[in-house]
């Protein structure tokens, strides 16, 4: 007798995985319900933009979905999906910077007009909905504390104490080497420390 | 050990503190030591607040506009291969009928080899007279095809209009370009849409 495909609820990531490679739609569909709120709030604590981290967060599930067939299942599935998102977050954050426009506008302006067209609008505007469930979400103290860390600090720290991951496995997903991934998590407990000191005081 | 003892705690030992395996006489140091007191309780206090954090949730419908992008690996071989090897294991008498034709298909096969093997002449004498006999009916089609195409009346008339090495240049370049732009459209009318990217609902 064939053997039964198992209940996708109840599988593991590899039996589920093992199911996609099939081709089979609801492992796929199980994949990302798995992962969705895990990998979204990474990327979106990472970018700190709803729209942003839900486009992230859409592009990290459709690389690792499209590139199930190469998977190596001798590695976590949960360490792969979250190096895809970490990638894409901080690729993300990488070419922001690049392109960071200053206050007075764009440096490739030349004209005032094109000073002006380029230039970030910082008054005049009220916060829209979506602003206001971000700040909401994201205005705690802690979540802002995470906001002022350096992306690589953050990615650190929310995998370790968010997500529950190993030293190993961060080094693992990062691409790190195991101590720069224990000073990074380090440091960036201390300057969480600071940043929260006032709470307590 | 006693040395040990008046050391304060490293970032190692911090977090074997928090993960509940600091060795003993480290603890012990704990114990005695102010400032390290401080350090562990702030730590955890950090920690705490760090693991409480929630989950945020993407807007509903995010599988859907994740499926939407992504293109199941489900040629039709796969699935007809799926569907044969699950009919086959259906029940005991589907694999032994299944294992039944499998050996009458490799006894034939073997059969076969054998017999080829040992009438190589035979074989060969049938090749040259198919090789033979097709080559004659090219041939007559051939020619049958030409003379059909000299007895219409426009083949002179096309004869004249290319009869010149100029003409026969500016018409396959007239044609090369008509090609051309037929590719192009085709091109053009079976290109997909392009990516669609599902944005957050506000």
């Amino acid at each position: 007798m064939a053997k039964p495909p198992p209940n996708l609820r109840d599988a593991t990531d590899q039996e589920v995985v093992a199911q996609a490679r099939l081709g089979r739609e609801a492992a796929y569909r199980e994949l990302v319900r798995r992962y969705e709120r895990p990998i979204f709030s990474l990327i979106y604590r990472m970018v700190r933009n709803r729209e942003l981290a839900e486009d992230l967060a859409q592009e990290t599930f459709v690389k690792a979905l499209k590139a199930v067939g190469s998977y190596r299942p001798e590695y976590k599935f949960s360490s792969w999906i979250f190096k895809i998102a970490n990638n894409a977050a901080i690729d993300h954050l990488r070419k922001r910077e690049l392109a960071t426009l200053s206050i007075e506008g764009s440096p490739h302006a030349v004209t005032p007009d094109a000073m002006e067209a380029t230039a970030l609008q910082i008054s005049g505007r009220l916060p829209g909905p979506l602003e206001e469930l971000e700040a909401r979400e994201l205005g705690g103290a802690i979540e802002e504390a995470i906001g002022g860390l350096r992306p690589e600090y953050r990615a650190c720290i929310l995998l370790r104490h968010v997500e529950g991951r190993p030293y190993e496995e961060i080094a693992e997903m990062l691409g790190l080497p195991l101590g720069t991934v224990k000073t990074y998590i380090h440091r960036a407990r201390h300057e969480l420390r600071e940043a929260l000191a006032h709470l307590r005081e | 050990m006693e040395e040990q003892r008046q050391l304060h705690l490293s970032n190692d030992e911090v977090d074997a503190w928090l993960d509940g395996s600091l060795i003993p006489p480290r603890l012990a140091h704990l114990d005695a030591c102010f400032q390290c007191r401080t350090l562990t309780r702030s730590e955890w206090v950090v920690v705490r607040r760090l693991e409480a954090m929630e989950r945020f949730e993407p807007n509903p419908g995010f599988v859907d506009r994740v499926m939407d992008q992504v293109a199941l690996p489900d040629p039709f071989a796969l699935r007809a291969a799926r569907s044969l090897w699950d009919r086959v294991h259906a029940s005991r008498r589907t694999l032994a009928i299944a294992a039944s034709l499998m050996v009458v298909l490799g006894l034939s096969m073997g059969g076969s080899v054998a017999w080829s093997l040992s009438h190589s002449e035979t074989l060969t004498a049938w090749g040259s007279w198919l090789a033979t006999q097709a080559g004659d009916w090219f041939w007559l089609g051939l020619r049958g095809v030409v003379s059909n195409v000299l007895e219409h009346p426009w083949y002179y008339a096309l004869r004249n209009t290319v009869g010149t090495p100029e003409r026969i240049a500016i018409v396959s370049a007239v044609n090369m370009v008509i090609y051309l732009g037929g590719l192009l459209l085709l091109k053009r009318l079976l290109a997909l849409p392009g990516r669609r990217v599902a944005h957050a609902q506000p």
